[in-house]
């Protein structure tokens, strides 16, 4: 029974650690938790099951998803964060978190909270492995991931915007005077974010019901899944999703399935306390 | 070429600089002298717009700077190598350098001469930049800001915390740098070695600027050596 409960594990890990990409890459680069960052996945989300509804394809009704959920991160930077630029983070957070409760709203109002089935891009009965059964989404979640993982190490390694974006969370203001666009740069990370969040929604919605709340417990365990991994660090943010993901797994099978939930929340206590830098982290020295 | 027209700088209530004015030529060289909090820094970074005057004018090439944010007055091609070098100190050497050269296509060209005039960076491309001792990481901090091809080159105490023998090498780099053409506008508490490379000084004393004349009259001034130049 190892065997599915790891892969179901990691796949829910793999969605947990496309939020957590997106809350740790936002944290870093832009100085504000994100608390919107479920919330903007799941309008996006709503959109793609209307544009499956429409009679839209699979692939058409993803790609249109994922270009809104970019075009949503920037004007959300543009239109509501970049006005309060200079305030405290902890404004910033506020103007998040007013924004989770609007967009929420928004779903509800033109969706309905109604429970929906959010179909999955390939349907059919799970493959067999070493004779266990695997579902077929679990390993689309972990072939997604991969492929997303691969397209942000190049992205970030591997062109001059990513390694002008590496540059700008170091020291933006060194950034700027070497010529940066602070600006483009901080859209793009919305955008990136944005988009990340929505693949893990997208991804997650079949294993579930696509309703209002759905996103509420991912965007914990996504953020469960970055403060294991330290909040610093992008690997650490994908490592930390897994670890949760398999965990919870695990707990389920083997203790109970209602301690599933709360052993996010108890991680994030126990990290805290214990290893505050994260599975892979490293101790963050302030100058002052 | 650049022109600074009654500079008034406040930090909050707290004023910094009480209408500084100065000038730079095409190919020239210009120290700033003074001492800590006479305001050297403060003119710098309202220069390459990191802070915004409350008054006066920046001109460059006869446009007005004052307002434009950084990045556009690094476009317009101002070089700052700030205080405390702004290294990004989890890059590599070599992304450093490529960050110095992000408003252009193609740097190669640049390279060797870079390297010849700071022969320790090629030695350390691969390492992160917070592995470097102090003075390779103001080797790399001059040398990004070169690699940028800038008109004019903002320096902030290049010499700052470094032992005299990396001091010296610094200043031997100013030199050669100056002589390809580069104009340099130097901030120094160091006032003799900033005056053996520049061609003309002026020195700031609590946001005024208390004397400017060609070097060789400010080495020689009695009232400069008095108060700024130790002795």
């Amino acid at each position: 029974m190892f065997l599915p409960l790891l892969i179901g594990g990691l796949a829910n890990g793999g969605v947990y650690g496309l939020v957590a990409l997106g809350l740790v890459w936002l944290h870093r680069s832009y100085g504000v938790m994100n608390f919107a960052q479920g919330e903007m996945a799941l309008f996006v989300t709503f959109l793609a099951f209307f544009l499956l509804q429409l009679g839209w394809p699979m692939g058409g009704a993803i790609v249109a998803a994922l270009a809104a959920a970019a075009l949503l991160g920037w004007v959300v930077e543009r239109g509501l964060l970049r006005p309060f630029a200079g305030s405290s983070p902890l404004s910033l957070v506020i103007v998040t978190m007013g924004l989770l409760m609007v967009l929420n709203g928004l779903s509800s109002g033109i969706w309905g909270t109604l429970p929906q089935r959010f179909p999955p891009a390939f349907s059919g009965p799970p493959v067999r492995l070493a004779s266990w059964p695997v579902q077929r989404q679990d390993l689309l979640i972990l072939g997604v991931l991969v492929l997303s993982v691969l397209v942000l190490f190049g992205f970030l390694f591997f062109t001059k915007f990513g390694l002008a974006s590496r540059a700008a969370v170091q020291n933006p203001w060194m950034a700027r005077l070497l010529g940066v666009s602070i600006n483009k740069v901080y859209g793009a990370s919305w955008a990136l974010s944005a988009v990340l969040a929505t693949l893990a929604s997208i991804l997650f919605a079949p294993k579930t019901v696509l309703t209002t709340s759905m996103m509420m417990f991912v965007i914990v365990k996504g953020f469960t899944a970055g403060v294991l991994g330290g909040f610093n660090s992008l690997p650490g943010a994908i490592l930390g999703g897994m670890f949760l993901g398999v965990t919870e797994n695990l707990v389920a099978f083997y203790v109970s399935t209602q301690w599933k939930d709360s052993l996010a929340l108890g991680l994030i206590v126990l990290v805290l306390l214990v290893r505050p830098e994260g599975l892979l982290g490293r101790k963050e020295a302030r100058r002052v | 070429m650049l022109e600074v027209r009654d500079l008034v700088v406040w930090y909050g209530p707290v004023p910094a600089l009480h209408g500084v004015s100065l000038s730079v030529g095409e190919g020239g060289s210009v120290a700033l002298l003074g001492a800590n909090g006479a305001g050297k820094t403060t003119t710098l970074r309202a220069i390459s717009g990191l802070i915004r005057p409350r008054s006066g004018a920046i001109l460059w090439r006869g446009k007005n700077l004052v307002g434009l944010p950084p990045e556009a007055i690094a476009r317009a091609g101002i070089g700052h190598v700030p205080e405390g070098r702004g290294l990004f100190p989890d890059l590599t050497v070599w992304e450093n350098l490529k960050m110095g050269a992000y408003l252009r296509r193609d740097f190669s060209a640049d390279l060797p001469w870079i390297f010849e005039i700071f022969p320790v960076l090629k030695e350390r491309l691969r390492q992160m930049a917070h592995t470097l001792s102090g003075g390779e990481a103001q080797m790399l901090a001059i040398a990004r800001a070169l690699i940028g091809r800038p008109k004019l080159l903002l320096l902030d105490e290049p010499s700052l915390g470094l032992d005299p023998i990396h001091t010296a090498r610094v200043f031997l780099a100013l030199k050669e740098i100056k002589e390809t053409g580069v104009s340099l506008l130097l901030a120094e508490q160091n006032a003799y070695k900033a005056l053996e490379v520049c061609a003309y000084g002026y020195v700031l004393e609590l946001g005024f600027v208390q004397f400017s004349g060609p070097a060789e009259e400010l080495r020689l001034s009695e009232a400069v050596r008095r108060f700024y130049l130790g002795g």
